[in-house]
């Protein structure tokens, strides 16, 4: 393929020569002995380095197999998703109360439904009705923005999913299977429970 | 001869795609007196150096690195690893000179908003002679931030949708690298270009 972005070979520009920095002896408390602390990484240090190496792997290793004992990851998604539900499940129906309210209350959409329907059927109708109608299918379209509006995006996942994988491994909050699939499963049932809500 | 900069590299791809074998060869290419992995768990594929096509490398180690060392710390491969980032990130901004810096998984542990530790650590990489590389599974989990202020961007393929790509960066020249990767008939295909 033909390509006018100039590529770089990455391992040719690294090897090149860089300016290199003086690093300050810091003097502050540690676990070696003295006479380890000096500029160039001794042969004594590096055995040092690698007895504690071994031990801190065994034990590290334990440590973090017990904390990845379970897919941060996969957790965050379920927690996202949880979220999403909560959400979605507040602001639906508030945001639709609110329009409903805007557009004179539950009686006067009703009515503002009846003529639409009038409107559908085909039925004679007087030109109030008509204007009914309208105001009808604007208070509709508005609902539909809703809906799509207060679900997670795309975006507001990835921009979510990082900080939420941090926290669970953090913390160690495994959302497990059957939260997981309990989560799935509120996920379909709330979408069912607005409609029904907002009928 | 002139010494060059130090630079800040973005590597972006989907599991299983080689990213590490890359790694590991920028690694053993690198100039710098001290290279230097980050991770969050002993993964055990950068207990040595050895890839797909350099077999030899299993013999050549990379032991662990404690946040106790890392100011006697002169020369080598090494790695550190450890689940309170935070406190690597600490020593390593406060210790770290003339090294390879890798932030293997980056994903993990980078979040949306970068911490001030994790801003003095992007932006002060030329005073402390460290060329960074920040690794992340695709686009929609790479931190913003972070490739805004990377030299290079490498690629290899990710499971993104170009809508994102387009819609996250809006740089046309990533999308293009993005296009071209994606195309490619090797699964393992690496590019890299200058975003900055």
């Amino acid at each position: 393929m033909s390509s006018l972005l100039e590529k770089v070979v990455l391992t040719d520009v690294l090897s090149q020569p860089t300016q290199t920095r003086t690093e300050e002896k810091e003097e502050i408390e540690t676990n070696f002995e003295p006479q380890i602390k000096q500029d160039d990484f001794s042969p004594h240090l590096e055995e040092s380095l690698n007895a504690i190496e071994e031990t801190k792997t065994e034990i590290e290793s334990e440590e973090e197999e017990e904390e990845l004992d379970f897919d941060a990851e996969e957790s965050a998604e379920s927690a996202i998703d949880i979220i999403d539900v909560i959400q979605q499940g507040i602001f639906t129906p508030v945001s639709f109360i609110k329009l409903q309210k805007r557009f004179g209350g539950k009686d006067r959409i009703n009515q503002l439904k009846a003529s639409f329907i009038k409107k559908t059927n085909g039925e004679e109708m007087s030109k109030e009705e008509e204007a009914e109608a309208m105001q009808y299918e604007v208070f509709d379209e508005k609902i539909k923005e809703i809906r799509e509006e207060i679900p997670f995006n795309e975006v507001d996942v990835a921009a979510l999913k990082p900080s939420t994988i941090k926290y669970c491994e953090r913390k160690g909050i495994d959302v497990n299977e059957n939260l997981a699939i309990g989560a799935g499963l509120v996920k379909v049932l709330s979408g069912r429970l607005v409609n029904i809500l907002m009928i | 001869m002139t010494n060059r900069i130090n630079y800040v590299t973005t590597l972006i791809g989907g599991r299983g795609k080689g990213k590490t074998d890359f790694l590991k060869k920028v690694v053993q290419a690198s100039n710098l007196p001290k290279k230097l992995i980050v991770d969050v768990y002993d993964n055990p594929v950068w207990r040595d150096l050895q890839t797909h096509d350099n077999k030899d490398g299993a013999n050549i180690k990379v032991p662990v690195l404690t946040l106790d060392q890392l100011p006697y710390w002169k020369s080598g491969t090494y790695r550190i690893f450890g689940s309170n980032t935070d406190e690597i990130k600490e020593a390593i901004d406060k210790y770290l000179k003339n090294c390879l810096l890798i932030w293997e998984d980056a994903t993990k542990y980078y979040g949306t908003r970068l911490t001030d530790i994790e801003k003095r650590s992007l932006y002060d990489t030329k005073q402390k002679n460290i060329d960074a590389f920040y690794v992340f599974h695709s686009f929609r989990k790479t931190t913003i931030e972070v490739l805004e202020n990377s030299d290079i961007l490498t690629l290899k393929k990710t499971g993104d949708n170009r809508s994102l790509v387009d819609r996250k960066f809006e740089n046309p020249d990533i999308t293009q690298l993005f296009k071209e990767v994606k195309a490619h008939k090797d699964k393992y295909h690496t590019a890299s270009i200058f975003v900055n």
